[in-house]
């Protein structure tokens, strides 16, 4: 009997002692799914469900809003909410810059009529330009992050006005190597996709129902036109994600991943990545001075008597 | 599952207790007929991982199986003490017919490569099956169910008879009130036809690890540990391994 111990080790046959040289990976129709990180998505459903559900009790919300960008992870997430507490108590809120892909917004309006949600769209342009008006050599990524947080700004406005909590959309894969921007993507109430890989999100959308040209299409952030992610990381995401898998959830050491195919020198620049997108995904330390300082020693769960609003 | 005070039946529920000198212990009780007939401290709590409980939690001392108004003796034990071979074992040895372990066991581990599509629970069903096989002992897993912040609870409680099957397996993450018959005499058959408690030797265990725990606290000397290891440790020092991530390795 070998029942592995659950907490980050080893289980089933996929991660025996010695992993084999060469992963199968395989090609569905709509992408490239490495074997390892294949789910049951099923169970995926039904645990995000019950984690929407159960994190709208605990704050006294009945609805949610979701910024929809046209691209996977925010449509994967609209479809997750719709299925936890149906379409009629979700906003999604369109966000389109001057630049961004047409594309982008006939896909997110795809979304918005597949489900039936309620649906806003807010052109960032004028904000993003009046900010930037008097700074026109601002680089591509300070644009990008205030473009990013202009967003998170929207979604907290219409939190209120549509009484809603904002449901975070960003995935483990750019939560790891720290793809996001620091209060702006990465901002919401709570994520429910946040501990799953791109190549799972995927897996999922298929599952959903999402359009097949929304899976299909390369992940981008849209922050300026021809954007896509795996020529700015300069990897593919199924690759990305198996490195990931391995170095992360299952502690296979550098030399390890190596001898499984890796490159020394991606697997070295994705380490580096990780570490220095550290902070990130922790909240903000506090210098510690009081008796009890929260998140050091003052620790209670968000789920209280009295944590429900109203 | 929920148990009634008025049942007549044997009901384990579980419950954080603070002790007369101000201890919290995380506990289980056995009710019967309107009495607490047994507590059982939790006496392994998980420090690792994605748990914290021996932060705020002390931890219990006695392990004792008990008799029960079914005619035989009942072992109580609250989920970590379930990864622990001694726990079970000094249960059924202690008179125990049926082993019941109260758990909250955090759902993890999703994978397509499973039996059930989650890692947990296949460990779970793996130690149960397991343990009543071993013990030749009716095993009940009563596990939670519901979802608390990041942390979803399985359910997917279980029966198992003492041949290691399963009697009854509830469904995951479905709560409900669900009753399986049992018969006792399975327990009678199996511990004749496979004696395996008759044939412990609870006297090996205590001077083995009699011996084991007088060499972990240098009291003797340990000659199965490695030349080079120091007083107290089986193992002599080795090399370090890897460097986790952003850390450089060091001269060797």
């Amino acid at each position: 009997m070998t029942a592995p111990r659950p907490a980050g080790n080893a289980t089933g046959p996929m991660t025996a002692s010695a992993p084999p040289r060469d992963v199968d990976a395989s090609v569905t129709a709509l992408f490239e799914m490495p074997a390892e990180l294949a789910i049951d998505t099923s169970i995926a459903r039904r645990v995000i469900a019950e984690f929407i559900r159960g994190q709208l009790r605990q704050a006294g919300f009945k609805k949610t809003v979701v910024g929809l960008s046209g691209g996977i992870d925010s449509a994967v997430v609209a479809y997750l909410v719709a299925e936890a507490i149906g379409a009629e108590r979700l906003l999604a809120v369109l966000m389109p810059y001057r630049t961004s892909s047409p594309a982008s917004r006939s896909d997110a309006e795809t979304v918005v009529a597949r489900l039936g949600c309620a649906s806003e769209v807010v052109d960032i342009s004028l904000m993003v330009d009046a900010f930037f008006a008097n700074d026109p050599d601002a680089s591509s990524l300070r644009r990008g992050n205030f473009m990013a947080r202009q967003r998170m700004a929207v979604l907290y406005d219409r939190s209120v006005t549509w009484s809603g909590l904002v449901v975070g959309t960003s995935n483990k894969t750019e939560s790891l190597i720290g793809y996001t921007t620091l209060f702006g993507d990465s901002a919401c109430a709570f994520n429910p996709i946040g501990d799953l890989y791109k190549s799972q999100i995927r897996q999922m959308a298929e599952a959903l129902g999402v359009p097949e040209a929304i899976i299909r299409k390369a992940p981008s952030a849209d922050l300026w036109p021809g954007q896509t992610d795996e020529a700015e990381a300069d990897i593919s995401y199924p690759l990305l994600d198996r490195l990931l898998f391995w170095r992360v959830d299952k502690r296979r050491s550098v030399d390890e991943v190596v001898a499984m195919g890796f490159e020394r020198t991606l697997v070295e620049r994705v380490d580096r990545m990780i570490a220095s997108s550290e902070f990130k995904r922790q909240v903000p330390p506090i210098a510690k001075l009081g008796p009890r300082t929260a998140g050091v020693d003052y620790l209670y769960p968000r789920r209280r008597p009295g944590s429900a609003r109203g | 599952m929920r148990f009634r005070h008025d049942v007549a039946v044997p009901s384990p529920t579980s419950f954080v207790e603070e002790s007369g000198d101000h201890r919290l212990f995380i506990a289980a009780a056995l009710l019967e007929e309107g009495r607490i007939a047994h507590v059982h401290r939790k006496l392994y709590l998980p420090t690792y991982g994605l748990f914290d409980e021996r932060r705020f939690f002390a931890a219990g001392d006695l392990l004792r199986a008990v008799p029960s108004r079914l005619g035989v003796g009942v072992g109580l034990a609250v989920c970590e003490d379930f990864w622990h071979l001694d726990v079970p074992q000094i249960l059924a040895l202690d008179g125990a017919q049926i082993l019941v372990n109260v758990s909250s066991s955090p759902g993890r581990d999703l994978a397509a490569t499973n039996e059930v599509g989650l890692g947990t629970a296949t460990s779970w069903r793996n130690l149960m099956r397991t343990y009543a096989q071993l013990t030749t002992s009716f095993v009940i897993f009563c596990n939670r169910v519901g979802v608390d912040e990041s942390i979803s609870f399985w359910g997917g409680s279980e029966v198992i008879a003492p041949s290691g099957e399963a009697v009854f397996s509830a469904p995951f993450f479905e709560e409900g009130l669900f009753t399986a018959d049992i018969s006792l005499a399975d327990v009678r058959r199996e511990r004749i036809g496979l004696p395996l408690l008759r044939d412990e030797r609870p006297e090996l265990h205590v001077r083995e690890l009699a011996r084991i725990v007088a060499e972990r606290a240098g009291l003797a000397s340990d000659s199965t540990a490695d030349d080079l290891a120091e007083a107290g440790l089986d193992v002599a020092p080795g090399d370090p391994i890897e460097n986790p991530i952003g850390f450089r390795a060091g001269p060797r």
